[in-house]
């Protein structure tokens, strides 16, 4: 990748566990695990996961609104977990964050003014005219009027609160946004008008994105590049394309499979992983994603598996790096040949787990 | 926007996404309060609250026996504001030897002096003498001085035993009601506030700290805290008295303030401005307090009426400030020695509890104003 | 006969800003054994339908009018003027339900057994030791691991899912003819909704119940449905078997919700579609036809003033729409 504006290097987020009057720690959260990806200028990174598989923590621990534990952020070169208070503040104004609850994001005491307003006063950028005319720009990019300065947040409906809480970053001028789950809130007719808006301002005004989400097909929509992360671990992450086209690791398989499509072609062959995603308390050993895996062997149990990388697409699987390596590194031989063993188990199974029959 | 053309349906976010569902309103206190004005018994509660504070200001001017306004060897006087502050009295009367006796002093001594009076000539701390008020007599005193309405008025609520009237104390006594509340609660509040933002915003150790502390001070009864800090402190005031209460009913604000503020210091608002570069003491200032301070301030309300519950208990007790004290409390400390005179227990108890009802109301209704789930389980 | 039909309901709650008409008219009917899909966004009054049904509104909101029939044996049971105790009976008894927070629908307090045998004791009269057996069996038909440890377990101890599975167990438990699922998987990551869905249909197989299925997600109702009607702004403004209604969409707003989400593979130099404005609230609903401030093809004034009817436009297909069939709609499947 040429030119990244953001590199992150071995992010480990671990949350300590706390008991007893005096809290000493008795065992951690591993909520992130040896996380590492980087974005190149005027790109999209996707950060897809289920809930509690770390993603928000990676898009926390960026700007540095929480301390990792271990790791690194370079964000334009910078080291940002190095920066003092002071130039940390000051790197902030260049990365914003939009979070997914537009109904909490903003305060629900201050008005618009106010909230768009904070920044800049901050940051001291301008005058109080200038300052408005910042605002007024950043109101008009999302598709506000200059009128809503002095409403508060709940005279707004959702989508336009999370407008709102666009401008509050865009009004900063930033490089760089981590947008959190930034649809999953608003109604589906909603949504994309708001992805319309977001790919919009990337294009006008070259921002860079981490954009985190569960949901799949906005995901591949808007992204350049996607990172799979599973239980604190990226378990896969190449070029959009590739990675929908040829998935390779088998949780992003049943990941895929798993969506509810309203194309009756693609409903066929839905892997439904068996059990739920274990506590990031207690991780299971080995790789994470063996006790729901169908394709699990012994060697997932005891041993973490490398990253594998053929052609930018890296994958953490024992099974996929052995088929990666029988097809000769051919990355679309070997997601077929992936999908062809998660099937035959699926067969299999289908023919042992018919329903419990009740003795009544 | 780019040239990015739409599909078939509309792509332009600016047209309809101003259009805003709901008309203009100001913010989160104007339509507590709309709430709150459509609540009766809180409003009740609210405007008794407001006259208590009108008759505060105004009391010399409702009791007293020094003139609202004179004139006097051709100045003017408001002699009735050393009922506030002793200091307050000119000078020049008691350079005349007025001694606190107007009516007769004035026209003797300026035959030309005119004077505005008090709705009612009676003195608060002591009794009206006879002929004081020309072709009145003294007080009655003891016994005696049961509420009398057919002698012309003079004791609408009857004297104590010393003969002082109880109207002109309770009206005076309201002062010291409010203060009570207010004073007391303001310091608590305060206290409260820094501790509960504290413990709740920065955690760790200082939240270890500051929630022990707070649970030994709440695990000890009130009245008997007080009553051991009361032992200390020579000459009890009604200032002391009142930093002694402050001092020891902020723990359930502290506690409350700390969770509002320990919930608001995750929330996404908050972590927003952290993101925009905002400093934590402008954040804790600008956007957690304006949000914990509605949940804060109901028991603030509540306190203010157990404030006054706790000076008129000490000033029954006989630990309130010693006398002259007009206070409600120690009217009916007055009453204990004097169980007949049941006009000295009645009328202040009513107040009190006429006081410590509407506050209650009112941080009811408050509370039922500001707290967004109450609000919609009543929707 | 249907199982359920709901004629012509309305349900409104009355506010101190003036009536709000959440449900305004809506009919609809479920038979025996099918999966009815009720798809709408926030505030169109999907819900407020679910909860009329079971007369669950509370206050200020009022069943002004319509009848909810309930087949009973040959003869029905109109809900809507049923009394408290018959309809006790009916509620948990013939019909279940299915509630999106499987966190706050189970009381914390009591252990899953308890509870599910509760919901067994409420409407039959059986021994301790049947309901505990019944309460067993219903664990393993939605498939818990370690059933019997189950029983003595506590809400807290479970996973979402795993919540979600205790109360589908809940809501079969007295074998009802229908259970009311009002978004049952919202709250779940996308691999144990594949699981909750996978149950669902499963049980609905093994049971023949129906099922009434509220959600905002078209391909969970793509997915599990037989039927499927659209609610916007209080009224259902299409209804159509499931393939039908997705290969031939003819309400505008259908078409719309459609199309706004990304198809997979596509270009991402094109725009999504989108549908402008903003979802309606119940106390403000447009006159006229009520997708019209947002509808791309409302150019016509009658659109503006007159409300639309729900028309059968095809057999067993009604679309709330003036121009209904008659528009020049870009298809995208």
């Amino acid at each position: 990748m040429s030119d990244p504006l953001l590199v992150v290097d071995q992010l480990t987020m671990h949350f300590p566990v706390r008991k007893g009057l005096l809290r000493r720690v008795v065992g951690a959260v591993r909520a992130v695990d040896n996380v590492s990806f980087s974005i190149a200028r005027g790109q999209t990174l996707g950060l897809v996961g289920e809930s509690g598989c770390g993603k928000t923590t990676v898009g926390r621990s960026i700007l540095r609104l929480l301390p990792p534990t271990a790791g690194s952020v370079h964000f334009d070169g910078l080291d940002v977990l190095a920066q003092s208070p002071r130039a940390l503040r000051a790197m902030r104004r260049r990365m914003q964050i939009v979070f997914q609850d537009p109904y909490g994001s903003l305060n629900p005491r201050l008005s618009v003014r106010s909230i768009l307003e904070e920044g800049l006063i901050v940051h001291r950028m301008g005058d109080a005219a200038e300052r408005l005319h910042r605002m007024t720009t950043a109101l008009d990019r999302t598709g506000m009027q200059a009128g809503c300065l002095d409403r508060y947040p709940h005279e707004f409906s959702g989508g336009q609160r999370q407008r709102i809480a666009i401008a509050r970053a865009l009004v900063l001028e930033p490089d760089f946004l981590v947008l959190d789950e930034p649809i999953s809130a608003l109604d589906v007719s909603i949504q994309a008008q708001v992805v319309n808006l977001l790919v919009t301002l990337r294009e006008d005004l070259g921002l860079t994105y981490l954009f985190i989400s569960h949901d799949l097909s906005v995901i591949e929509y808007v992204s350049d590049h996607v990172a799979v992360m599973y239980l604190g671990r990226i378990v896969e992450q190449s070029p959009a394309e590739r990675l929908y086209a040829e998935p390779l690791h088998p949780y992003t398989l049943a990941l895929f499979s798993a969506v509810p499509s309203i194309d009756p072609a693609r409903r066929r062959g839905r892997i439904v992983l068996p059990g739920d995603v274990p506590s990031p308390s207690r991780p299971p050993s080995g790789c994470r994603f063996h006790p729901r895996c169908p394709l699990a062997e012994t060697i997932c149990r005891d041993i973490d598996p490398p990253g594998v990388t053929v052609d930018g697409h890296l994958v953490h699987c024992h099974v996929a790096a052995r088929e990666l390596d029988r097809a000769g590194g051919n990355a679309s031989s070997a997601a077929l040949r992936m999908a062809e063993l998660v099937a035959k188990t699926l067969d299999k199974s289908a023919s042992e787990d018919s329903l419990a029959s009740p003795s009544h | 926007m780019s040239s990015r053309t739409s599909g078939g349906f509309s792509a332009n976010p600016h047209l309809p996404a101003s259009h805003t569902p709901m008309s203009t309103s100001g913010g989160f206190w104007v339509e507590a309060w709309h709430r709150f004005r459509r609540k009766p018994l809180a409003m009740i509660g609210f405007l008794f609250v407001i006259t208590l504070v009108g008759i505060a200001m105004f009391a010399p001017a409702i009791a007293g026996t020094k003139p609202v306004i004179c004139r006097y060897k051709g100045r003017l006087y408001v002699p009735c504001l050393a009922y506030f502050d002793r200091r307050l009295e000119p000078a020049i009367f008691s350079t005349d030897k007025f001694r606190g006796t107007y009516p007769a002093n004035l026209t003797q001594k300026d035959p030309a002096s005119w004077a505005i009076w008090p709705l009612v000539f009676q003195d608060p701390y002591r009794a009206v003498r006879d002929n004081e008020w020309p072709g009145r007599p003294a007080n009655p005193a003891r016994d005696e001085g049961q509420p009398n309405w057919s002698r012309g008025g003079w004791n609408l609520l009857g004297t104590d035993q010393y003969g002082v009237d109880v109207l002109a104390k309770m009206v005076h006594g309201t002062t010291i009601a409010l203060m009570v509340g207010f004073v007391s609660m303001g310091l608590a509040g305060t206290i409260g506030l820094i501790v509960g933002a504290a413990s709740g915003y920065f955690g760790g150790w200082i939240d270890l700290v500051a929630s022990r502390i707070t649970e030994v001070v709440m695990c000890i009864p009130t009245l008997v805290l007080i009553l051991a800090l009361v032992a200390f402190v020579e000459k009890p005031t009604i200032w002391k008295t009142m930093a002694i209460i402050g001092m020891t009913s902020w723990t359930g604000i502290a506690r409350l303030a700390r969770g509002e503020f320990l919930r608001l210091r995750s929330s996404e608002f908050v972590i927003a401005a952290q993101a925009a570069g905002v400093g934590p003491l402008r954040i804790m200032l600008r956007h957690i307090l304006p949000n914990a301070l509605a949940p804060v301030l109901v028991p603030i309300t509540f306190g203010i009426a157990s404030a006054i519950l706790i000076e008129s208990s000490l000033s029954f007790l006989g630990f309130g400030s010693p006398p002259p004290n007009a206070s409600w409390g120690a009217l009916l400390n007055d009453a204990r020695s004097n169980l007949s005179m049941w006009w000295l227990v009645a009328f202040p108890g009513t107040a009190i509890f006429l006081t410590v009802l509407s506050y209650n109301l009112v941080g009811e209704g408050l509370q039922e104003a500001t707290d967004p789930r109450l609000r919609d389980a009543r929707k | 006969m249907p199982l359920l039909e709901i004629k012509n309901l309305v349900t409104a709650f009355h506010t101190p800003a003036g009536r709000v008409p959440a449900v305004d008219g809506v009919s609809l009917s479920i038979n025996r054994g099918t999966t009815l899909g009720l798809v709408g966004e926030s505030g169109c009054g999907k819900s407020v339908t679910a909860l009329s049904i079971l007369r669950l509104v509370s206050a200020p909101g009022v069943i002004e009018s319509g009848e909810i029939l309930l087949e009973n044996g040959g003869s029905t049971q109109n809900l809507v003027t049923l009394g408290e105790r018959e309809l006790c009976r009916v509620r948990g008894g013939r019909i279940g339900m299915i509630f999106q927070e499987p966190m706050t629908s189970l009381n914390p307090v009591f252990t899953l057994g308890d509870q599910i045998a509760e919901a067994v004791h409420l409407h039959e009269k059986v021994s301790r030791a049947e309901a505990r057996l019944r309460s067993l069996e219903m664990l393993k038909l939605v498939r818990m691991a370690d059933p019997e440890q189950r029983l003595h377990e506590y809400p807290h101890q479970l996973s979402g899912g795993m919540r979600q599975r205790v109360m589908i167990a809940m809501a079969l438990v007295c074998r009802p003819d229908l259970v009311i699922a009002d978004e049952p998987t919202t709250a779940l990551d996308v691999t144990i909704q594949a699981q909750i869905l996978d149950l669902l249909s499963a049980v609905r197989k093994r049971l023949s119940t129906a099922i009434l299925l509220i959600t905002h997600d078209l391909g969970v109702v793509a997915e599990t449905c037989d039927e499927v009607a659209v609610m916007y702004a209080g009224k259902i403004v299409e209804r159509a078997p499931t393939a039908e209604l997705f290969s031939r969409p003819l309400h505008p707003y259908t078409i719309g919700l459609i199309a706004a989400r990304p198809t997979p593979g596509a270009s991402r130099s094109v725009p999504l579609r989108t549908i402008p404005g903003m979802v309606p609230l119940p106390n403000n609903f447009p006159s006229g036809c009520r997708f019209h401030p947002r509808c791309a093809y409302a150019q016509f004034p009658r659109c503006q003033t007159e409300p639309a009817e729900l028309r059968e436009v095809t057999p067993g297909h009604f679309v709330r729409c003036h121009f209904a069939g008659e528009l020049d709609v870009p298809q995208n499947h």
